[in-house]
């Protein structure tokens, strides 16, 4: 019999993981319509331009964002025990659409993005209040999807509907919300994200250890010691909290959440304490290089638009190869 | 010695259907219990409200003369451990084994020698030859393999009250045999264990108690020698052989 020692491979992939995000924000950085960033060095003021305004905030931003999409998806999954359970299936990411687009409609937070985040916010933290109120009421899990997906698909209608009420709708907009997109982002906005996604994921990431608790079902983790409905609460108005500072930032990027665990899961096992850090760090690695590959093609598409281009096939090919090495 | 477990006129009906009736009976420490009784009997029900998993308005459960609701939920978990019927689920080896300790180590379980030493032990006891490093899923584990590991998980840290429901049907003839020399090693140290069986011979050869229940009733709750052949025959409707209840054949309607 072996000893038990500590999941070996972890740490050199964490530290692998890393490089790569930081080669990904170089790269980032470096790469844009207007040329690389050594070719702009001729105009040094607006190569500062360039790259203090336009290239840093996308480029941090879309590793947060990343981050935090993958990091709540690998958490609800494990919180649901269920591997399509994901704040964009459940609502909470729609939510979070609704909440900002009705503050845009209603004028409060006068336009500002903190009043966007506000209304995020709150619009998340409603859509996970009914996702839970829901989960525990013994529908089973189907149940559970099901309703996330009927919330989901009504309040991004009323997303729509606002955005059309409220008079200043431009194609822009409507696609931000709808795909999602990094364009013409900000120093606010990564600062609102770094504000929401980075306490919320040091929260799941030292959440982790109960997750592995409560996947061997909710009697054996009661009996165990796990509160599991006052975690299961916390843990969702933590997630919502997240999903709501993805959504203000960078709109309702898709696949992500879903994807990028599911991937992590495949390739480097299960443990809870593990893939939420892996998830973490994949997930904004893959949205960096996703941003910066749209902004390679002739033409402005969201980069939502590209996720889900990529990540659907590639989730195919994932489930696949899930089916088959299953006995 | 105070009671372990107490149950004192329970009544347990979810949505008006009594699945436990005015059930009153009491556990001491250093015995094996078997529940036992047909499909339906309520086993799986009882054990559940011995570890304090049901919302129960009518009547009072106690562990050690206490009720359980004042229990925190770390104390309880301290208290009783519990395996039930459909645990196997889980994400690795390791990870199962490792929630053993987290009623002690909270979220960043992980084995102290001692207990390391203890898994060896009961790795040793219930002769299972897994590598607990094994990177593959839980679930592609057999069903038998799954409660081995879920067994170990609950037995790695000493509890007062053990409550395993049907811990042996997924496991091979001598796997529940040595299960048997467990729980027997575990009643001999004091602890208290209710036990649910199918298996009558498998529940005679471990326990020194029986309760028999029958449709959410206490039928008998004593000795093991109370378990005749025509109690048999009354509770289960089948026939017995003089010889024992082990190849009885179905009752033939009279």
């Amino acid at each position: 019999m072996r000893h038990i020692r500590t999941f070996r491979s972890f740490w050199p992939l964490a530290v692998l993981l890393s490089i790569g995000l930081i080669g990904a924000l170089i790269l980032s950085v470096n790469i844009g319509p207007d040329g690389p960033l050594w070719a702009l060095s001729f105009s040094p003021k607006l190569s500062k331009v360039v790259f203090w305004d336009l290239r840093l905030p996308r480029a941090i931003l879309a590793l947060l964002v990343g981050a935090g999409l993958a990091g709540s998806g690998a958490f609800v999954q494990g919180v649901f025990r269920n591997p399509l359970a994901t704040p964009e299936i459940l609502g909470v990411s729609a939510g979070a659409s609704a909440g900002a687009v009705l503050f845009l409609l209603l004028g409060w937070g006068g336009w500002s993005l903190w009043g966007l985040g506000l209304g995020a916010w709150l619009g998340a933290l409603v859509s996970a209040g009914l996702v839970f109120l829901w989960g525990s009421r013994q529908t089973g899990l189907s149940g559970l999807l099901l309703a996330g997906l009927a919330l989901s698909s009504l309040l991004s209608a009323l997303s729509s509907i606002f955005l059309l009420m409220s008079g200043q709708l431009q194609l822009s907009h409507f696609l931000f919300w709808l795909a999602g997109s990094l364009e013409n982002r900000r120093w606010e906005h990564v600062i609102l994200a770094a504000v929401t996604i980075l306490p919320a994921m040091t929260v799941l990431m030292l959440q982790a250890g109960h997750l592995n608790v409560a996947s061997l079902g909710d009697e054996t983790a009661i009996s165990l010691g796990l509160n599991l409905e006052r975690y299961r609460l916390v843990n969702l108005m933590v997630v919502a909290f997240a999903s709501a500072g993805c959504v203000a930032t960078a709109g309702a990027i898709g696949f992500i959440g879903l994807m990028i665990p599911h991937a992590v899961r495949l390739l480097w096992g299960e443990d809870y304490r593990f893939f939420i850090p892996l998830s973490l760090l994949s997930g904004g690695l893959f949205l960096s290089l996703a941003d910066t590959a749209v902004r390679l093609l002739p033409w402005t598409i969201p980069v939502g638009l590209l996720t889900a281009l990529l990540g659907a096939p590639l989730f195919l090919v994932l489930v696949r190869t899930q089916i088959q090495g299953r006995p | 010695m105070p009671a372990t477990l107490e149950f004192e006129q329970v009544l347990w009906a979810p949505r008006g259907v009594p699945l436990l009736k005015n059930l009153t009976a009491t556990f001491t420490p250093g015995s094996v219990t078997a529940v036992v009784g047909p499909n339906g009997a309520g086993k799986s029900s009882f054990l559940k409200a011995a570890a304090g998993f049901l919302n129960i308005k009518q009547g009072r459960i106690l562990w050690k003369g206490k009720e359980q609701r004042f229990f925190g939920h770390r104390q309880a978990a301290n208290f009783r451990h519990w395996c039930g019927s459909e645990d196997e689920d889980g994400l690795t080896v390791r990870s199962v084994v490792e929630a053993g300790v987290y009623p002690l180590a909270g979220r960043w379980q992980s084995l102290t020698e001692a207990q390391l030493q203890r898994l060896k032990e009961l790795g040793t006891t219930l002769e299972v030859l897994l590598d607990w490093n094994d990177p593959r899923a839980f679930r592609s584990f057999s069903s038998g393999e799954r409660r081995l590991v879920h067994l170990i998980r609950t037995f790695l840290l000493p509890a007062e009250l053990y409550l395993l429901d049907e811990p042996g049907a997924p496991l091979d003839l001598r796997h529940r045999l040595l299960l048997g020399n467990l729980l027997r090693q575990t009643a001999a140290q004091g602890a208290t264990l209710l036990v649910s069986y199918h298996d009558l011979a498998e529940a005679l050869s471990v326990a020194d108690h029986v309760i028999v229940l029958e449709r959410g009733q206490v039928k008998i709750h004593g000795s093991v020698k109370e378990l005749t052949p025509e109690l048999i025959k009354s509770v289960w409707r089948v026939q017995s052989p003089e010889t024992g209840w082990t190849w009885a054949s179905l009752e033939t309607k009279t």
